[in-house]
C-alpha cells in the first residue's frame, strides 16, 4: 500500500471559458423578453393569454383561406378582406396584445425588485431598455405579420394562377404589409412602453394604454369637427392607419380618419409618429435613470 | 485612487475603495462620511438594523448613487463603467430572481448577462459549488429562503468574479448550508477574491474572517481584527472568567492589583475586570502558587466579535 496521500481543495474553480461582450448580454435580455411575454417555458396559465389573443387575431384568416380553398378562387372585392383591411379586423386584439406585452415587460422588474439582476451586471440602463424595446417591437411586429403571412400564402395557396406566381407576382402587397405592420409598431409600442414605465401595477400600465387608445379617437374627433384642427394630431389611433391606407392605396375607399379630416397630409401622420416615438423614448429614459 | 494605509479601515492592496462617502434620503442620513478599502480575503461589514450596511453596499455596486464621496472598484466608477460588472458579483439582500424559471435557467441567464459564453457549464459548476444540483430544475418560486439564499450566490459566482458582495447571504439558511456556505466564501479568498459580506449575525462573520468594519449609524465605528478593535477599547475592562478550588482568596487577592476594576462570583465560577490583560495573565500563576490555590482555567469572556459588537453599539 502507498503511504503518499493528498487533500483536495473541492472549492471554487474560476470559469475559464470564452466571454461574449456587451452584445451577448442584450442578446440574453431580448430572449428573457420574448420568454416573459409569451410565457415560453412558463406554467400553463402564463401562455393563455398571449397565445389565445394570437389565434384569435388567425381566427379570421384561417376561416377565410378555408373559405377561398372551399370556393376554389379569391374573392373579387377585396375592401372586405384584403390586406389593409385585416389590420382593422385584428386592430383591438392587437391593442390589447401590445398593452399587456409592455406592462409584462417592464412593470415586474421594477415592482418585484428583480432591476437588481440587471444593474449588477454589465449591462447599462439604455441596453436594458433597448433590449426591453427590441423585445417588445419584435413580438408586436409578428403579431401583426403572422395573419399577414399566412393570408398571402392562403391567397397564393388558392390562385388560379397557381401558387409560386401569385406569391412571386405580388411581392409589393407583401412588402405594404410589411411596412404597415413596422409602421403599427412604431406608432403603438413606445406608447405603451412609456406607460409602463410609468405605472407601478401591470393592469393599470394596460389600462392606462388601452383607455388612451379609446379615447384619443373619439375626443379628437369631437374637437375636430367643432373646427379645432390642430386636435388632429392627437388621434393616436388613427395616425398609422391612416398611413396605412395611403401604403395599400386605399385610402380613397376609407376616408374618414382623423388627421385626414383635420386636413393634414401623410407626412404629418408619419412625423406625428415619429415625435411620439422619441419623446416617448427619452420620457422613457428619463424615468429609469431616476428609478437606478 | 489608493492612499497611504494609514488607518485599519484601509488594506494595502485595495480592489474596493471608499473615500469620504456619505449617502443621505431627504433628512435622513444612512452613511456619513466613510472611508475605508477592501482586498482580497474576506472583511465582514458588520452592523445593527439601519446601521447603513445595504445603503454601503449599494453604493459600492453603484446600484445607488453617493450624495458625497466617491467609489472606486477595480478603479472605476461602478456607476459609470458597468463593464467592471463583469469582474463583481453582488447577492443583493432582497430576493432579487425571477420565481418562474428554475435555479438553472437563472444561473444560466445570469451567465449570459455576464457575458459567459458557455451558460451551461458555469450554471452547472456555480450550483454545484451551492450544493444546489438537486433541485437545480426546480422553479425558484418553489424554494425555501435558504434555497433562493443559495440560488442567488450560485448566479452571483457563475462568472467568476473577481470581487463578490454579500449582503445578509446567510440569512434563512439552515446550519449545514451555513456551514458549506461560508466554506465557499472562505474557499474564494484563499483563491484572492475579494469577498465583502454584510451581515447581523456576529457568529457567522467570526467564523468566517478576522477582519471587520463595523457600522453604527451610518459612520465607521471600528475597523481591523476583532481581537485590535478590542485591545483598542482602553476605557472598557477585559472580563476574565477563572476557574479556580477558593474563588473568594484568588478574588480578593487580585482586588490589590491596580488594573483590576472589580471581581464577582457565580457559583464557583471567578470573573475579574481588568483593564490590562497581559498583565493579569502574567500575574496569576504566580499569585496562584503564593495562595496556594489550583488554578484550572483562564478564559477572556469579551473579546468575541459579539461583545465587541455590544461595546461599540453601546458606545453611542
Amino acid at each position: 500500500m502507498s503511504d503518499r496521500g493528498a487533500v483536495f481543495d473541492l472549492g471554487y474553480k474560476p470559469y475559464d471559458g470564452v466571454r461574449n461582450g456587451r452584445r451577448g448580454a442584450i442578446q440574453a435580455v431580448v430572449k428573457e423578453g420574448w420568454r416573459k411575454v409569451l410565457g415560453l417555458r412558463r406554467r400553463a396559465r402564463r401562455k393563455v393569454l398571449p397565445w389565445a389573443l394570437l389565434a384569435i387575431a388567425l381566427i379570421p384568416v384561417v376561416i377565410y383561406v378555408g373559405v377561398l380553398a372551399v370556393t376554389g378562387e379569391l374573392a373579387e372585392n377585396t375592401d372586405v378582406f384584403g390586406h389593409a383591411q385585416y389590420f382593422n379586423l385584428t386592430g383591438f386584439i392587437a391593442h390589447l396584445f401590445i398593452a399587456l406585452a409592455a406592462a409584462e415587460l417592464l412593470v415586474p422588474d421594477r415592482v418585484d425588485g428583480t432591476m437588481q439582476v440587471y444593474a449588477s451586471r454589465p449591462l447599462r440602463t439604455t441596453d436594458y431598455l433597448a433590449a426591453r424595446a427590441f423585445s417588445l417591437a419584435s413580438i408586436v411586429f409578428g403579431f401583426m405579420m403572422v395573419p399577414q403571412l399566412l393570408l398571402y400564402l392562403g391567397e397564393g395557396a388558392v390562385s388560379t394562377n397557381g401558387f409560386l406566381d401569385h406569391v412571386t407576382g405580388n411581392l409589393g402587397t407583401l412588402g405594404d404589409a410589411l411596412a404597415a405592420s413596422l409602421l403599427y409598431v412604431l406608432a403603438y409600442a413606445p406608447l405603451a412602453f412609456m406607460l409602463a414605465a410609468l405605472a407601478g401595477k401591470t393592469n393599470v400600465a394596460a389600462a392606462l394604454y388601452l383607455g388612451l387608445m379609446a379615447m384619443s379617437g373619439p375626443v379628437t374627433r369631437g374637437l375636430v369637427d367643432n373646427e379645432f384642427e390642430i386636435a388632429g394630431l392627437f388621434a393616436l389611433d388613427h395616425h398609422p392607419r391612416y398611413l396605412r391606407d395611403w401604403l395599400f392605396d386605399t385610402s380613397t375607399k376609407v376616408p374618414d380618419w382623423i388627421p385626414a379630416d383635420a386636413g393634414y397630409d401623410e407626412w404629418v401622420s408619419a412625423a406625428v409618429i415619429a415625435a411620439t416615438a422619441v419623446l416617448s423614448a427619452v420620457l422613457i429614459v428619463r424615468r429609469y435613470r431616476r428609478a437606478l | 485612487m489608493t492612499t497611504p494605509l494609514t488607518s485599519p479601515a484601509e488594506v494595502t492592496d485595495p480592489t474596493v475603495e471608499v473615500r469620504d462617502l456619505s449617502k443621505w434620503f431627504g433628512q435622513k442620513v444612512a452613511v456619513s462620511g466613510i472611508s475605508c478599502s477592501f482586498g482580497p480575503g474576506i472583511t465582514g461589514l458588520l452592523g445593527p438594523n439601519g446601521a447603513g450596511k445595504t445603503t454601503l453596499l449599494r453604493m459600492i455596486t453603484g446600484l445607488l448613487t453617493p450624495s458625497e464621496g466617491s467609489v472606486a472598484v477595480l478603479g472605476s466608477n461602478p456607476r459609470t463603467a458597468p463593464k467592471i460588472y463583469r469582474r463583481v458579483g453582488l447577492v443583493p439582500e432582497e430576493d432579487a430572481v425571477y420565481t418562474y424559471l428554475t435555479a438553472r435557467s437563472f444561473c444560466e441567464y445570469s451567465a449570459s448577462l455576464n457575458g459567459v459564453s458557455d451558460v451551461a457549464r458555469a450554471a452547472t459548476d456555480a450550483l454545484e459549488y451551492v450544493g444546489m444540483m438537486d433541485a437545480a430544475d426546480r422553479l425558484i418560486g418553489e424554494f425555501s429562503k435558504g434555497m433562493r439564499q443559495r440560488t442567488k450566490v450560485a448566479a452571483a459566482l457563475v462568472h467568476e468574479p473577481d470581487i463578490l458582495i454579500l449582503d445578509e447571504p446567510l440569512n434563512g439558511t439552515d446550519p449545514l448550508q451555513r456551514a458549506k456556505l461560508i466554506d465557499l466564501f472562505r474557499s474564494l479568498a484563499r483563491a484572492g477574491h475579494t469577498v465583502i459580506v454584510s451581515s447581523h449575525v456576529l457568529g457567522e462573520v467570526e467564523r468566517m474572517t478576522d477582519r471587520v468594519l463595523a457600522m453604527v449609524d451610518g459612520k465607521l465605528a471600528a475597523a481591523g481584527s476583532i481581537s485590535a478593535i478590542r485591545g483598542a477599547m482602553a476605557d472598557i475592562p477585559y472580563r476574565v472568567r477563572l476557574d479556580v478550588d477558593s474563588p473568594n482568596r484568588l478574588g480578593a487577592a487580585l482586588l490589590e492589583h491596580g488594573h483590576v476594576r472589580s471581581v464577582s462570583l457565580e457559583g464557583d465560577v471567578l470573573h475579574a475586570e481588568t483593564t490590562d490583560l497581559a498583565t493579569l495573565g502574567r500575574a496569576l500563576p504566580r499569585l496562584a502558587r503564593g495562595l496556594d490555590v489550583r488554578l484550572t482555567g483562564f478564559q477572556p469572556e469579551d473579546e468575541s466579535l459579539e461583545s465587541v459588537f455590544r461595546y461599540l453599539v453601546r458606545r453611542r
